[in-house]
């Protein structure tokens, strides 16, 4: 992953100087400047994969959005990026996801949904389409349902193109067996999928 | 060696260790079965991508400097938070400390009601069982007081070596976590051991505090080998009275 140590925004001043100087302040502007400068490229970067893995994990765009915008929100009021900053950003945004559901703070419908539309929705497919659609929706979400949930966000991580060490921070698991599990989580999907149609 | 999953994944996602690398290129270079594999392996990884997508919606416009934006402001909260917390802190502060102020008055009421409240703990076994009637115990003042603190364990016996023909023990149920034991000056030895706090009470009418914490699995007091009270589990066996969540125990 790429690794981006930035220093902290805050930079204490100098024992025995007494407060902040002129140099000091300008050395704190410098750096706040360039924490910004480097979350901006990070949001441009990571924004859609932490909204995408949520957003495939909650099944609601809005929850999704709302948690990712957290994620970032928190990392910002960091000051200063982590070493592996796109595993600590999904990490935080699945912890965020888990709470979130766990207090029952919304009606979260996990995977359950059928719901496309709302503001965030893509365009709606042809009549024609829709059904098919619809109904294969249904199908992934509930093969989706149906894995335990390390393997569902094994499978989301993987897709949105997570690398193996970064997988092994979020879910805490073996770098070494990553490959092995994945290959049974595509194969459970596949068995879910394939048993609902 | 044909590629497991592991290698496979590996292979798929670019993940191989370099020396495993060379390895695998080369056997799946004169293996036909392992090249089956891995192309199948690519193409079921492909099908379910494709079905993963059927997910998605729309990424939502947002821009990081509304997220910088609101994570300011978030942070300006917590800065106003803090204010009015230091600034309530502060003014109740002064009118406690100012001169005729009823506050302390109300704050004496207020813990004497709270103390009032009879607890749970009270209406236990120790109901049941005989009372027994002790002599008033005259408080002491702090400074001719000694005693101990002990951590209750999963198990903790408190003896008293011997009877008294006076004075006794208050037993008080509280929030800590350790068992305090006070005695007057000079009045008992105090030894720890794993499980067990032996008191050599040397003076006849010496009046002891005991504070036991609410939470205790398993504690109980013995006076000369016969047992006067036990907490177990937040269940209270003792023959003696209870006041005010207090238990006079009785020590002869």
């Amino acid at each position: 992953m790429d690794k981006q140590p930035i220093a902290p925004r805050q930079n204490a001043s100098p024992p025995g100087t007494g407060g902040p100087t002129t140099q000091d302040s300008r050395e704190r502007h410098v750096v706040a400047q360039s924490f910004d400068a480097a979350f901006v490229a990070l949001f441009d970067a990571q924004h859609h994969r932490v909204f995408r893995v949520l957003d495939r994990l909650s099944g609601d765009a809005d929850v999704a959005a709302d948690l990712a915008q957290d994620a970032f929100v928190r990392l910002y009021r960091r000051g200063s990026l982590p070493d592996a900053p796109g595993a600590w950003l999904v990490s935080v945004a699945m912890n965020l996801f888990r709470n979130l559901r766990t207090a029952k703070r919304r009606r979260l419908r996990l995977l359950t949904t059928t719901r496309a539309e709302g503001m965030h929705a893509d365009p709606a497919p042809s009549p024609a389409d829709g059904v098919d659609a619809r109904d294969t929706q249904r199908r992934v979400r509930h093969a989706m349902q149906q894995l335990d949930e390390r393997d569902r966000r094994l499978l989301l991580l993987r897709a949105e193109g997570y690398r193996y060490r970064e997988i092994a921070v979020v879910l805490a698991i073996n770098e070494a067996s990553i490959g092995t599990l994945l290959a049974r989580a595509q194969r459970a999907f596949r068995l879910c999928y394939k048993e609902d149609g | 060696m044909h590629l497991n999953d592991e290698l496979v994944q590996r292979t798929l996602h670019g993940e191989l260790a370099l020396h495993d690398v060379v390895t695998v290129r080369a056997h799946t270079a004169q293996c036909s079965a392992c090249r089956e594999l891995l192309e199948r392996a690519r193409l079921d990884e492909e099908t379910v991508d494709t079905l993963l997508l059927r997910l998605d919606h729309g990424v939502p416009p947002l821009r990081a400097t509304v997220v910088m934006n609101t994570a300011r402001r978030r942070s300006m909260r917590w800065l106003h938070y803090a204010a009015a917390l230091l600034l309530l802190t502060t003014l109740g502060g002064v009118a406690y400390a100012a001169s005729d102020s009823p506050l302390p008055r109300l704050m004496q009421r207020v813990v004497s009601w709270v103390r009032s409240i009879p607890r749970t703990a009270a209406t236990t076994d120790a109901s049941k069982a005989q009372v027994t009637a002790i002599a008033p115990i005259a408080p002491t003042t702090p400074e001719s007081v000694s005693g101990v603190a002990v951590a209750p364990g999963r198990s903790l016996t408190i003896l008293f070596a011997t009877e008294q023909t006076g004075g006794g023990a208050h037993v008080t149920l509280t929030d800590h976590d350790e068992v305090i034991v006070r005695a007057p000056t000079g009045a008992a030895e105090f030894t720890s051991t794993d499980g067990r706090l032996a008191i050599v009470n040397k003076a006849p009418d010496a009046v002891y505090g005991i504070d036991i914490p609410r939470r205790a699995t398993h504690i109980e007091i013995r006076v000369h080998g016969r047992r006067v009270f036990v907490l177990d589990a937040g269940r209270i066996t003792s023959g003696a009275s209870a006041a005010d969540g207090r238990y006079l125990l009785s020590l002869h």
